[in-house]
């Protein structure tokens, strides 16, 4: 403890504890600006779209902003824990420093006060001995207080941002997350105080630590040692958060902007299992294949916003979602739009709907290949319905300018209940194919996963007929997990020399074996057939 | 959004020579009450049967769309703060029902390990009543096994945390004491006050004390923690779908009919190969 580095004043009797806490603290600054940025979602929808910025390839890594955004959030947390526990150190030795329970320098050094001809140096200004003074100067000196407060408000931030907390209970989550608010009010003021001080220039010239330090007692009595100067430094954290800070705001007040805007309802469709269509029309709403929105409707709750897939295709004039009913929102929803009454809805009863996006992510690359393998799980099926729409539409209207040329089609699904809305779909491309001869473009394989004893022996018996007897399709549907490996080899088998594009909407363990399937089926040269990867973030 | 009268996107070939949707099954649309003949913006090509067909819809002009000028329209939509979505994509999960035992117990948690921090950082430098922080390493490690195993939520499935098992048996051991969330939030109050005198240690008073606020909130809406048990896995017994073997032998035919067949089949086996198995009996699949 009696050690001490040139300089810093304080360093001269805290040693190590200064710069550890002033090293995260400098990775807080960081870290902090770097929070906010991947939470912009306007911002990153207009970087990843404006083809002028970078290549495809790099501006897919904007889809993963919001794991960057969780390991930054990480970081936070880690330095702060280091952060904290150096200046528990750095506190309670200043506090015995002052209340003479330390070596003699450090003593000396604590004696001087702010008055003329003289600045302090340890903050600690009452004598009173730890640990009551140490909790003392936490609750008076504003680093003390914002220190606190900002951590609780992180520390509350993460436990409710935990996975089970943010997938179960939505609100919990979004509504302390906004403590960021504070937090970010209290980082920028943490310093404002400047208790951290140190030897200012002139002093250091005028007071040689390294000469001085033993000759304590003629300090302003010699000439080569002066009473000593110290300052604080000047709060820099502001300077790196007011940015990110002021885009953020920008980027709230833009979705509140989008979402003024008028959207109407212009049909709803009740399917079976309690899924129902919203369709609508809003001015000037542009969207892409497989992109999505968020949704709120100010009659079931003011403040819930929640995102859903379009599945319609950009060229038609509405644009369209599939609404599960499965929580408090959604059959609110149905209510309103009146989808639990059997005769005609007034278009004026319609719910008033806010709108936000679209925001696009991965699928919006799928024409870019020759060839692609899509995969849905479930319900991730949607982003796909919106793409073979538009795979249609653009079909129809000019097929030798498509660039794609065949889809590779596998929908994985526990139980029938997902089918029906997505069949019928399928079943009209497929009849419409025929029609124009062309039924080798799409080739779709439906896996039913979650099958047992009574329905395999219905299957058993109706094997031989012509249409399938769950879809109705005339593509049988199978059963079964699909071996990957197998569809692998026999796509890259039957398309060399390509880049095939493989789309995943599913969940995670399906996105790591897809991953290296990708991977060891693709061949190492460039020539030869690569499967690239795309993984929807929902 | 066109008006009524003429809609063009119903009429074949007017989206480029698409034909029209191929009626599908003649299962009767589940649709909402809409008339044909309306229709803002569907494009039949690829409306599919069960969804309506693509006709109707609030076809009457403006459709939902005039809220502005309906009572309760603009009024009651605030400028309030806009909050995020829901995690899933197309489902909302059940917002409604928040259980704040899920929460209270990942705080605790987390106040568990923030006291076990402080309590090492106290102890092991030697700060002033370092006994102090050998308390808090103490009560820290037991929020921190009380709190790990997680409850089971009363609606849908809990996520359970890796090995809790053996923590869950113990537990459950003190039956009402741990069972009930009032008895938590009292004793995380208890425990968090001691830690209250160190500056090293405040940090994990304030969170366990917030802690155990959510705990009191979540005693309040009559949560309470149910531990979670494995289920026994069903296995398929083989056996109990194969009823009793049959008792009669196959039927045949009456003594003589049988010799007869006899002789025909030696007479045939010498002549033709066998191909597919001719019964002599006419046999019914009787499979559904």
């Amino acid at each position: 403890m009696g050690n001490w580095v040139v300089n810093e004043g304080l360093s001269i009797f805290v040693i190590a504890a200064l710069p550890l806490a002033r090293a995260p603290a400098a990775c807080l600054n960081f870290n902090c600006m770097l929070i906010l940025l991947p939470v912009c979602r306007n911002l990153l929808s207009f970087l990843r779209g404006s083809s002028a910025c970078c290549s495809t390839r790099i501006r897919r890594q904007l889809d993963r902003n919001l794991t960057f955004h969780k390991m930054v959030a990480w970081m936070i947390a880690l330095h702060t824990a280091i952060h904290t526990i150096a200046h528990l150190f750095n506190v309670e030795w200043c506090v015995d420093a002052r209340v003479n329970n330390s070596d003699s320098y450090s003593i000396a050094l604590s004696k001087f006060e702010d008055k003329p001809g003289e600045t302090y140096l340890n903050f600690a200004e009452k004598k009173i001995k730890n640990p009551e003074g140490g909790l003392l100067v936490a609750v008076t000196r504003l680093a003390g207080i914002t220190g606190i407060v900002i951590t609780l408000c992180l520390i509350l931030i993460i436990t409710s941002s935990t996975k089970t907390i943010r997938r179960s209970y939505f609100e919990v989550f979004w509504y302390t997350h906004h403590l960021f608010v504070i937090f970010f009010i209290g980082l920028a003021i943490h310093g404002a105080e400047r208790i951290v001080r140190g030897q200012t220039a002139q002093s250091l010239i005028q007071h040689k630590p390294e000469i001085c330090w033993k000759k304590i007692d003629e300090w302003g009595k010699i000439k080569e040692c002066p009473i000593p100067q110290f300052s604080g430094n000047p709060p820099m954290t502001w300077k790196w958060i007011v940015g990110p800070m002021f885009l953020y705001l920008c980027e709230r007040l833009v979705r509140f902007w989008r979402s003024q805007q008028k959207v109407v309802i212009t049909k709803v469709v009740t399917h079976p299992f309690k899924t129902i269509e919203l369709q609508m029309k809003k001015k000037g709403f542009k969207m892409e294949v497989g992109q999505y929105i968020f949704v709120k409707c100010p009659m079931v709750s003011r403040l819930e916003w929640h995102p859903f897939t379009l599945t319609s295709a950009p060229e038609e004039d509405f644009f369209s979602i599939h609404i599960r009913i499965v929580g408090d929102w959604t059959e609110g929803l149905f209510n309103a739009c009146g989808c639990d009454k059997k005769e005609f809805q007034d278009a004026w009863k319609l719910p008033k709907i806010a709108v936000d996006g679209p925001f696009g992510t991965a699928s919006e690359d799928v024409f870019s290949y020759e060839v692609v393998m899509l995969v849905g799980a479930g319900i991730g099926v949607t982003p796909f319905a919106s793409i073979l729409k538009s795979v249609w539409y653009k079909y129809c209207n000019n097929a030798t300018n498509l660039r794609l040329r065949k889809i590779y089609f596998y929908w994985l699904c526990r139980d029938t209940h997902a089918f029906e809305w997505f069949a019928d779909l399928l079943q009209l491309l497929e009849t419409q194919m025929q029609e124009r001869n062309n039924a080798d473009f799409l080739s779709y394989n439906i896996y039913l996963t979650g099958w047992d004893e009574s329905q395999a022996s219905h299957f058993a018996v109706h094997h031989d007929e012509e249409k399938d007897v769950i879809t109705g399709l005339k593509q049988k549907t199978l059963y079964g997990r699909p071996n990957w490996d197998n569809e692998f080899k026999t796509i890259a088998s039957q398309h060399p020399n390509t880049r095939i594009g493989v789309f995943l909407c599913g969940p995670e363990a399906l996105a790591e074996t897809l991953s290296k399937q990708c991977i060891s089926n693709s061949e190492a040269g460039p020539r030869g057939v690569h499967f690239i990867f795309n993984k929807e973030n929902f | 959004m066109g008006p009524g009268g003429p809609h063009p996107e119903l009429q074949p070939g007017s989206r480029g020579g698409k034909a029209p949707a191929a009626a599908p099954e003649s299962i009767p649309p589940a649709w909402l009450g809409l008339s044909p003949g309306g229709g803002a913006g569907a494009v039949p090509e690829l409306r599919t049967g069960r969804d309506g067909t693509g006709r109707g819809g609030t076809g009457r002009g403006r459709g939902g769309g005039a809220e502005g000028e309906r009572p309760g329209g603009r009024g009651t939509r605030s400028a309030a703060a806009e909050s995020e979505p829901s995690p899933s994509r197309a489902a909302a999960a059940a917002m409604g029902q928040i259980e704040w035992a899920m929460w209270a117990n990942e705080q605790a948690l987390a106040s568990g390990l923030i006291l076990i921090t402080g309590g090492i950082v106290a102890t092991a430098a030697q700060f002033a009543q370092w006994y102090f922080g050998v308390y808090s390493i103490a009560a820290g490690v037991f929020v921190c096994l009380l709190e790990y195993p997680r409850g089971k939520r009363r609606k849908g499935s809990t996520m359970e945390r890796c090995g809790q098992k053996y923590m869950t048996k113990v537990v459950k051991l003190f039956g009402p004491l741990t069972r009930n969330y009032y008895v938590r939030a009292f004793l995380h109050l208890g425990l968090s006050v001691p830690a209250g005198f160190l500056l090293a240690t405040i940090l994990g008073t304030a969170c366990l004390a917030i802690a155990s606020g959510i705990y009191l909130l979540a005693a309040i809406r009559g949560e309470q923690w149910t531990p979670i048990e494995p289920k026994p896995k069903e296995r398929p017994q083989v056996g109990t779908t194969i009823k009793q073997p049959p008792s009669n032998p196959p039927p045949r035919p009456p003594a003589e009919a049988r010799k007869k067949l006899s002789e025909e089949e030696s007479a045939a086996a010498t002549s033709v190969p066998s191909g597919p198995q001719e019964n002599p009996i006419p046999v019914t699949d009787e499979v559904v």
